[in-house]
């Protein structure tokens, strides 16, 4: 596990969280997970190729993900509209992409793919081979998990 | 991104903005509307951004493209830029932003560069 990398994801995240939520964002506790990893209503799924690989998920639960929403559109949505996709999407990706381009301005190449965003009850994740750590975040609208993995390829 | 950015675009008078899904319907719809503007991520599905601005500007040197992007590394800018792109703003944006952004692009001065 690339540790370094994940700080600056899970930094990353919150300043943007900051930025765009509202000050009252924390990270209570980080912890280390083996696969699989179980996942809530919302999950926005981020891949990560280059000189690492691993993926990012971020994963909330259906009141979250809208509210979330809500407060990034400017007005209260009724449900999981796809304007409430696409902004969970936008959350995920303007997040890791912050966190990329201070990777890569380190000297590491690193990509990653847009986001797929998937919803649904009782989502989990399988890995193969590696450990997942996990950063719960909490905001005014409720906990949105930043699972990470990411490791070099050899 | 394209649902806030129209969004945002419809809060703008006199404009009529389209979208598309990926770098090969953005090069297909700029040939079919020739937009004053376009508007464009890196991270997209398919063809990503760079190369997108790269083949509408091969195409059509005077197109005005504005990159907007969270991924926003050194070189990632100075590869947009001398792909075409006329301006690069790192996301979150806002409406001020890309009105900012839009006048510029816009502005006379570029209009005789290109």
């Amino acid at each position: 596990m690339r540790l370094d990398f994940v700080k600056i994801f899970v930094d990353s995240t919150i300043l943007l969280f900051k930025e765009l939520v509202g000050p009252s964002v924390d990270v209570p506790s980080i912890s280390m997970k083996a696969s699989p990893v179980a996942g809530r209503e919302v999950m926005a799924i981020i891949g990560l190729a280059g000189e690492a690989q691993g993926r990012v998920i971020f994963d909330m639960d259906l009141f979250t993900a809208v509210q979330l929403a809500g407060h990034m559109i400017g007005e209260p949505s009724p449900g999981l509209t796809p304007l409430v996709r696409s902004s969970i999407a936008e959350l995920a990706s303007m997040a890791i992409g912050s966190a990329i381009s201070k990777i890569n301005d380190q000297g590491t190449r690193l990509r990653m793919t847009p986001p797929t965003v998937i919803t649904g009850a009782n989502l989990v994740t399988y890995d193969q081979c590696f450990e997942t750590l996990v950063a719960p975040i909490t905001t005014a609208y409720g906990e949105v998990r930043v699972n990470i993995t990411i490791q070099d390829l050899d | 991104m394209r649902f806030h950015l129209k969004r945002m675009m419809d809060s703008f008078d006199n404009v009529i903005a389209s979208e598309a899904a990926n770098g090969t319907e953005a090069i297909r719809e700029y040939g079919r509307l020739k937009p004053d503007i376009v508007l464009m991520d890196i991270v997209m599905p398919g063809l990503e951004g760079v190369e997108t601005v790269k083949r509408i500007c091969d195409a059509d040197p005077a197109a005005r493209v504005i990159m907007i992007s969270s991924v926003s590394y050194r070189e990632k800018v100075e590869e947009a830029i001398a792909a075409g792109a006329k301006c690069f703003i790192s996301k979150p944006v806002t409406t001020e932003q890309l009105r900012k952004a839009i006048e510029q692009v816009c502005s006379p001065e570029i209009e005789e560069e290109t």
